[in-house]
């Protein structure tokens, strides 16, 4: 697996595309403090309106605001809305 | 929800399970895509959007786990449409509505004739009509020029023809000749002769070579005013006009039968109604609608106009019949008498152009079965009339 992923990684870096395009790190993109979107996610771990965990590879993403919702979760992306104070990453 | 999701039809499902965080993975793994998820505030219960599609294997999936799972609303725009569809008198009426739309602001519904005073806008309506311009035609098919030469030569009162369309009604603007324009058209010699036999009492000449004069006897066909003028080097030729008047002798015979129906009260009164639409009649009664003998007649046809005076091709009908009785009556002498002598007046008077009756000598026949009349009248009337003539070439026609 550690093999396969060096190979995945060192083919996105050979083409100046970045390590997270290899489907193997969370990618995650936040828009103002309305809209956060991880990819690459494996489930939510807790789900509140202040706080949202979102399982990821090597460790997890905490959401932090107000009247926060899932708005789109599918196998690869996962999309939280509402009010956004923070994003914590916790290993 | 983006127009694909809400065209595609989304459900808002309520999932009462042990731990939602852990039933929110399970779903995610399936392949269901989750939309608006809630978060459960008693801590057992989510509520989220799927599509319409992922019904089946979410239902399956709960009662595979032991879950409770409530299907709360309908959300998209699919569910509208499968709606309609079990509504098809609606749709239809809404397409049929749609179809109005659109065709009928490209159809001629209304006409409009102006600029015409002694054409009645009747007649020139039923002569486009010829030319292809009728109601409910494309307004594309309107050929100002089309209508203008089949106008033209249909009618030749008129020098000017256009067509306009405005909406659904079309303007036909009509331009008429004047008299002196007519006059104008009417080329070649014309005299004046004698209508029927007389003595000229009076006679004017404005316009020609004066033939005649007062006291003069005539007989019918005779020149009186005549379209040549020798001027002794030349002949000069016109179109003759005057008046000339002359004592004249007319006979009048008439017969009136001494019994006669007359009119009685009436019996009944019957109402028929029907509906007219462009050409077509529907009738609201059963029968030919021929009267029988014996009835008097009403017929009244109102038209349905629209709001600025359009008229439009429907109209309402209404008959209405008396039907009265019949008796015999037999007329007395003396009154048939003074009909036979009024009808005898009302008749010369109709028929003398510009002329009265001066003496009358009447002689009555009373027989067993009628009254006849056997008038003789002398009268003061025009008798000149006006005669085109024909100038014959040397050469031939």
């Amino acid at each position: 697996m550690n093999r396969k992923r060096n190979w995945a990684g060192r083919l996105a870096d050979m083409a100046d595309l970045g390590e997270e395009c290899s489907s193997v790190l969370p990618l995650i993109e936040i828009a103002g403090n309305q809209r956060v979107l991880i990819e690459h996610h494996n489930g939510v771990v807790e789900y509140g309106r202040e706080r949202i965990v979102v399982q990821v590879k090597k460790g997890s993403v905490a959401v932090l605001g107000d009247n926060l919702e899932l708005s789109k979760m599918t196998n690869h992306q996962l999309i939280i809305s509402g009010l956004i104070y923070g994003v914590e990453l916790e290993r | 929800m983006d127009i694909w999701q809400s065209l595609g039809g989304m459900l808002e499902v309520r999932l009462l399970c042990g731990d939602p965080n852990y039933a929110l993975k399970q779903i995610m793994n399936l392949g269901i895509s989750i939309f608006n998820a809630k978060p459960a505030e008693d801590g057992v219960t989510l509520q989220f959007s799927i599509s319409r599609s992922n019904r089946k294997i979410l239902k399956s999936f709960a009662e595979k786990k032991g879950y409770t799972l409530q299907f709360i609303r309908h959300r998209g725009q699919y569910w509208n449409i499968k709606r309609l569809t079990k509504r098809p008198v609606l749709i239809f009426g809404a397409l049929f509505f749609l179809f109005l739309g659109l065709y009928l602001p490209s159809r001629v519904l209304f006409f409009q004739v102006e600029g015409n005073q002694t054409v009645p806008s009747k007649l020139i309506l039923s002569k486009c009509q010829l030319s292809g311009i009728g109601f409910g035609c494309s307004r594309e098919e309107v050929r100002s020029e089309k209508v203008k030469n089949a106008l033209l030569e249909a009618i030749p009162e008129l020098k000017w023809v256009g067509v306009n369309t405005s909406g659904c009604t079309a303007i036909i603007s009509v331009q008429e000749r004047t008299v002196q324009e007519k006059a104008q058209s009417t080329s070649g010699v014309s005299s004046i002769v004698a209508s029927r036999d007389g003595i000229i009492s009076s006679c004017t000449a404005t316009k020609g070579n004066l033939l005649c004069k007062p006291g003069q006897a005539v007989t019918k066909g005779q020149v009186l005013i005549s379209g040549y003028y020798n001027s002794g080097l030349t002949i000069q030729v016109s179109q003759a006009e005057g008046e000339v008047y002359a004592f004249t002798n007319r006979e009048f015979e008439a017969v009136l039968p001494k019994n006669g129906q007359a009119k009685g009260e009436i019996k009944e009164v019957i109402k028929k109604y029907s509906l007219i639409i462009e050409k077509n009649r529907i009738n609201f009664y059963k029968g030919s609608g021929i009267s029988p003998t014996g009835c008097d007649k009403m017929y009244e046809e109102n038209f349905m106009v629209l709001p600025g005076g359009f008229v439009l091709p429907v109209s309402f009908v209404t008959e209405t019949w008396y039907v009265y009785e019949t008796c015999e009556e037999a007329a007395d002498t003396q009154d048939a008498e003074n009909q036979l002598s009024e009808f005898a007046g009302h008749s010369l008077s109709q028929t003398l152009i510009a002329g009265k009756v001066l003496k009358a000598r009447e002689e009555f026949i009373t027989e067993e079965t009628h009254t006849s009349l056997r008038g003789t009248y002398a009268c003061l009337e025009m008798i000149g009339q006006v005669k085109q003539e024909e100038i014959v070439s040397p050469y031939g026609k």
